[in-house]
């Protein structure tokens, strides 16, 4: 750390720095001497002081106290003690900087609510929010943003307070902070200065912001009596709105509002689009409100967005999406056609066979399996013969997923074809479809002139039961096409034949014997341990790594050290194919490599380790798995994330709740994986849930109500009588809004009985009582 | 049928690879879509597992002509005519026109010109304003389908979107039951050579042009690998030549050689030397 800080400093800076190393060491460490480094002109100095002081914890809190309380000497020495207190881990900051608030200058106040917003100190909100009343519009502004950093809605009244007063200082912050909270209360407050031209823009922005149904009606009542300008920003706010209800999974909620209240003024939103600069939210709303009317003018339009709203739109009006599919934008149609599930489309998706672009013939083949075309089977034959392999496989799939009677005479037919393409296709089916009847015809495609047309024959023939089979694998074994004798060598370890695969270990194709040493793994016999051991030594890169991922299929005590030496391979893929064998041993050598390789330079090493490690039950494995959240390379923060959502633990599931509360971004995959519902994750956020405070009881409520899942709802209903008041209000909340059945009444009840008033009040609210 | 996993392990490895080859990054968001192109390209290529296309790409590939054939196979070819016109138009009208009236002649080079809508814009322009034969364009790109494609000169109906310039795709665009054909004239002035932009030796023999035109090609790599490109290029530049680069693009991060200057709205990338 010092040499790179050295890199910036002169020689008179790092000989100061050098002596606050010094005094960091001493016993006792002269915190008087810390305290002055807050006033040296270098900021290098000062950050080496603001660590020193952070670093010493409660020892050195309430000298940091005492100095901003009644030394602060510079503007720079104030901002470095402030900076010291933020990053502090004492145990008692928290205490010490509450009790600045009741400081006599609001200087101080307003440092101490800024220090206490910084880090999130929940246990001052009750503090923050009766400062919102100090007569200092600075320490009130102060404590507002602190309550918008720190969350939750533990002040929410205080909050609609400040907003009424239509002090031009307090009632933006307050807006802002209150809105986010999501608490139904500020909706009133928020919608009462829709009338007011000074507030209208920001009151608008906020009710999006609040993430609420009840927000729409405002937005609609405001609609109705205006025009022009303020319908782009009631479109931008109904986009964040859509947003904002996804984080307690109430967005279907929020869009069914919409469209019921709004569709009826779509020709606005409509007007508005075309003077808009900025076209996307209009685009956005017009998708949720929008008629097969609405398509022409989404159609025209040229962004991105505008085919996501027709996608949104054809999801819920067939009419819509009957026009995108005969558009003559490629877009459309190919935005359509995943959307394509009933009766009524299949004749345009079979219409969209013949288009020009393989992309919408391969997706018009996947929709026609979708909605179960059966009459579709003829065009999608003819499909086999496309130039576009994509095309010709999704046809494959397709009939293979229709399966209608008569399919296997069909193929037969096929095999026939002047075309090399329906053929190879014409195979796969076979392989699919597995028809005992299609034994001769496969036969016959084992003599064809495409040297794949024979390999593919091989291979189809292990579906079939026919008891000719083994021998036409024997005699395919035993060709003068390397490709044939690997795909048969490949079939017979699928039959178990054991004495055609053994025979492959010696063929002169390292393809051969890559696959031999595969279906030798296959059969997973110890017997041929020392077979597999000699491949080590083969000349072919993949046939050694071939034999190592065979070898780690035999559980022997030989084949455990041949892992572990190969574990330290120089090659990457020899190490990874070792990796996979160790993984399956959950022993602490076995963690000890996979922690190894998980530091590998090579990226993919790391995630086969991680992979490795998720199985493993050691502690260090979640710890490393946890570590890999935060890794540099979005693919091992990725990776790491769907290991863990693997695990269904108590300590996996404190983990990824750990994770989240440091993530604030909502959008971050780690919410979603929190909200993946899993029976301990779900029994573990509740459990916390019912003691949490203001700011973890939405996030945790929030996290059940994304899940959907009937489970997470019954905890949710569960934390209506939970300890926490907290808990009870949020849980409430979320359950209205994502229209759980009973949430009304529920929180009906708890307007009117439950012992908080918070609590009463917001159900309240959200029931509009 | 032709659907393979590719596991978050399996995804590094092949990012990687193609990087390799081509220079193209995919990032984890990729993943879906690289596997719907790799399960086509190994089933295709008789691999039932991609752990295996792997292999053989890795070990039995030894001039590296799979490789490159995946790579051509999946590569983005998506561009249309008269993609973000105003910066061609700047660039002709403006810059290469006074070039040419001082020196007489100019080469440009369309870098990465997929299927050729780019270069035939350009050659377009410049005919309008009567400068085509004293221009010599050179258009690469590392697919050989696609420069095959580009060379034909007839481009699919999507090559031509809402708000092209009517007069100018009147004038020299034929569209047919065949698709959409460039006039012969226009499709003689254009050289398409290939060229990966991520091996100097490739475009070594291109010579320097006044003009380097690089859009949407850039926004596909990591930093590293622009720093690398953008070297290739600037070594192929003229002393007073210019880089184009696509409007989402920003070489201003990368401190090389090259300064930007704003003419007409476009923003071009001039060498320091």
């Amino acid at each position: 750390m010092t040499a790179a800080r050295d890199l910036h400093l002169t020689t008179a800076e790092r000989a100061r720095v050098d002596h606050v190393d010094l005094l960091v060491a001493s016993d006792p460490v002269p915190i008087g001497e810390l305290l002055a480094v807050l006033d040296d002109p270098s900021w290098s100095v000062r950050r080496a002081g603001v660590s020193a002081l952070a670093s010493l914890g409660d020892d050195g809190v309430a000298e940091l106290c005492r100095w901003l309380g009644e030394v602060r000497t510079t503007e720079h020495g104030i901002a470095a003690a402030i900076d010291a207190l933020v990053t502090s881990r004492g145990a008692t900051t928290n205490a010490a900087v509450i009790a600045l608030c009741g400081h006599p200058q609001t200087p101080v106040i307003e440092d101490a609510a800024r220090i206490l917003g910084r880090r999130g100190a929940s246990e001052a909100v009750t503090t923050l929010g009766a400062l919102l009343a100090h007569p200092s519009d600075n320490v009130a502004l102060a404590a507002i943003e602190a309550l918008g950093a720190i969350g939750g809605a533990g002040t929410v009244e205080d909050l609609v307070v400040l907003i009424r007063t239509r002090n031009f200082f307090r009632t933006f912050p307050a807006m802002q902070v209150a809105a986010r909270t999501g608490d139904p209360r500020v909706i009133g407050a928020l919608a009462e200065l829709l009338d007011d031209e000074l507030y209208r823009p920001e009151a608008i922005r906020a009710l999006g912001h609040t993430g609420s149904a009840l927000a729409v009606a405002p937005l609609t009542a405001l609609v109705e009596r205006e025009a022009g300008a303020t319908v782009g920003v009631v479109a931008e706010a109904l986009t964040e709105l859509v947003s904002q209800a996804a984080r307690s999974g109430a967005s279907s909620q929020v869009v069914s509002t919409v469209h019921a209240m709004l569709a009826p003024l779509r020709d606005r939103f409509v007007v508005a689009l075309a003077t808009a600069r900025d076209r996307v939210p209009l685009l956005n709303v017009l998708g949720m409100i929008g008629d097969a009317g609405t398509l022409a003018v989404l159609a025209g339009s040229p962004e991105p967005a505008a085919v996501r709203a027709i996608e949104v739109l054809a999801r819920r009006d067939e009419d819509a999406l009957l026009i995108a599919l005969a558009s003559a934008d490629p877009a459309l149609r190919l935005a359509g056609l995943p959307l394509a599930s009933s009766a009524r489309v299949a004749p345009a998706v079979r219409a969209a066979l013949a288009d020009d672009e393989p992309e919408i013939r391969a997706r018009a083949c996947e929709a026609l399996a979708r909605i179960g075309d059966v009459t579709a089977v003829d065009a999608l034959f003819a499909m086999l013969d496309d130039p576009s392999p994509r095309v010709g496989h999704a046809a494959t799939a397709a009939i293979g997923a229709l399966g209608v009677a008569g399919t296997a005479a069909r193929v037969i037919a096929v095999l026939r074809s002047g075309s090399t393409r329906v053929r190879r296709h014409a195979l796969r089916l076979v392989a699919y479809l597995g028809s005992d009847g299609l034994f001769d015809a496969v036969v016959g495609a084992l003599g064809d002139p495409d040297p794949r047309i024979a390999e593919l024959a091989v291979a189809a023939l292990v579906s079939l039961g026919d008891p000719r089979v083994d021998a036409t694998l024997a005699t395919a074994a035993s060709s003068a096409s390397e490709t044939v004798r690997a795909a048969a060598v490949r079939a017979a370890g699928q039959r178990r034949l054991e004495s055609i695969v053994t025979r492959g270990l010696d063929d002169d194709s390292a393809r051969v014997r890559y696959c031999a040493c595969q279906a030798l793994g296959q059969l997973g016999d110890a017997r041929h341990s020392a077979a597999l051991v000699a491949r080590l030594a083969d000349a072919a890169p993949q046939v050694r790594i071939a034999a190592i991922e065979a070898i780690a299929r035999l559980d022997t005590p030989e084949t455990w050290q041949i892992l572990v030496s190969v574990a330290h391979s120089q090659n990457p893929d020899e190490q990874r194919a070792a990796l996979i064998g160790i993984a399956g041993h959950d022993q602490p050598v076995a963690t000890d490599i996979l922690l190894a390789a998980a530091r590998a330079p090579e990226l993919a090493t790391r995630l086969f380790a991680l992979s490795g490690l998720v199985r493993s039950r050691d502690p260090r494995a979640l710890v490393a798995l946890g570590a890999a959240l935060h890794d540099d390379h979005e693919a091992v923060r990725d990776a790491a994330l769907s290991l863990l959502d693997e695990r269904d633990d108590r300590e996996t599931s404190e983990l990824l709740l750990a994770t989240a509360a440091i993530t604030p971004d909502p959008a971050a995959p780690i919410h979603a994986a929190v909200s993946r519902a899993r029976p301990i994750r779900i029994a573990t956020i509740a459990e916390r849930l019912a003691t949490a405070d203001a700011v973890e009881a939405r996030a945790l409520a929030a996290a059940l109500g994304r899940m959907a899942d009937p489970r997470a709802t019954a905890a949710l209903f569960g934390a209506l009588a939970a300890p926490s008041a907290a808990a009870r209000r949020e849980a409430a909340l979320t359950l209205v809004a994502i229209g759980a059945p009973g949430a009304i009444a529920a929180a009906t009840d708890l307007a009117r009985r439950d012992p908080d008033p918070d609590v009463r009040h917001a159900c309240a609210a959200a029931v509009k009582l | 049928m032709a659907g393979l996993e590719l596991t978050p392990q399996l995804f590094a490895i092949f990012a990687s690879m193609i990087e390799d080859v081509c220079g193209v990054y995919y990032r984890a968001s990729d993943r879906s879509l690289l596997e719907t192109k790799l399960s086509i390209q190994a089933v295709e290529a008789g691999f039932a597992s991609l752990l295996d296309y792997y292999y053989k790409l890795r070990y039995d590939d030894p001039d590296g002509a799979d490789r490159r054939a995946l790579v051509q196979a999946i590569l983005v070819h998506e561009t249309y005519l008269f993609r973000e016109l105003p910066a061609l138009e700047q660039l002709v009208n403006g810059y290469l026109t006074e070039l040419i009236r001082e020196r007489g002649r100019v080469r440009v080079w369309s870098a990465a010109c997929s299927t050729g809508e780019e270069p035939t814009t350009l050659a377009m322009l410049l005919d309008r304003r009567g400068l085509l034969d004293r221009a010599e364009i050179v258009a690469t790109d590392i697919s050989a389908a696609a420069l095959a494609k580009a060379a034909a000169g007839i481009f699919g109906r999507r090559a031509l979107r809402d708000g092209h310039p009517r007069e100018l795709a009147a004038r020299y665009l034929d569209v047919t039951p065949r698709g959409i054909i460039a006039s012969p004239a226009i499709r003689a002035a254009i050289r398409f050579e290939p060229a990966n932009l991520t091996d100097p030796a490739s475009v070594a023999n291109l010579g320097i042009f006044d003009a380097i035109v690089c859009r949407n090609v850039l926004i596909y790599f990591r930093d590293e690998q622009i720093a690398r490109v953008l070297d290739l290029l600037h070594d192929r530049l003229a002393a007073r030549g210019v880089i184009v680069v696509g409007v989402s693009e920003s070489l201003m991060r990368f401190g090389t050689g090259i300064v930007c200057e704003e003419r007409g709205g476009s923003f071009f990338y001039r060498s320091k030397r």
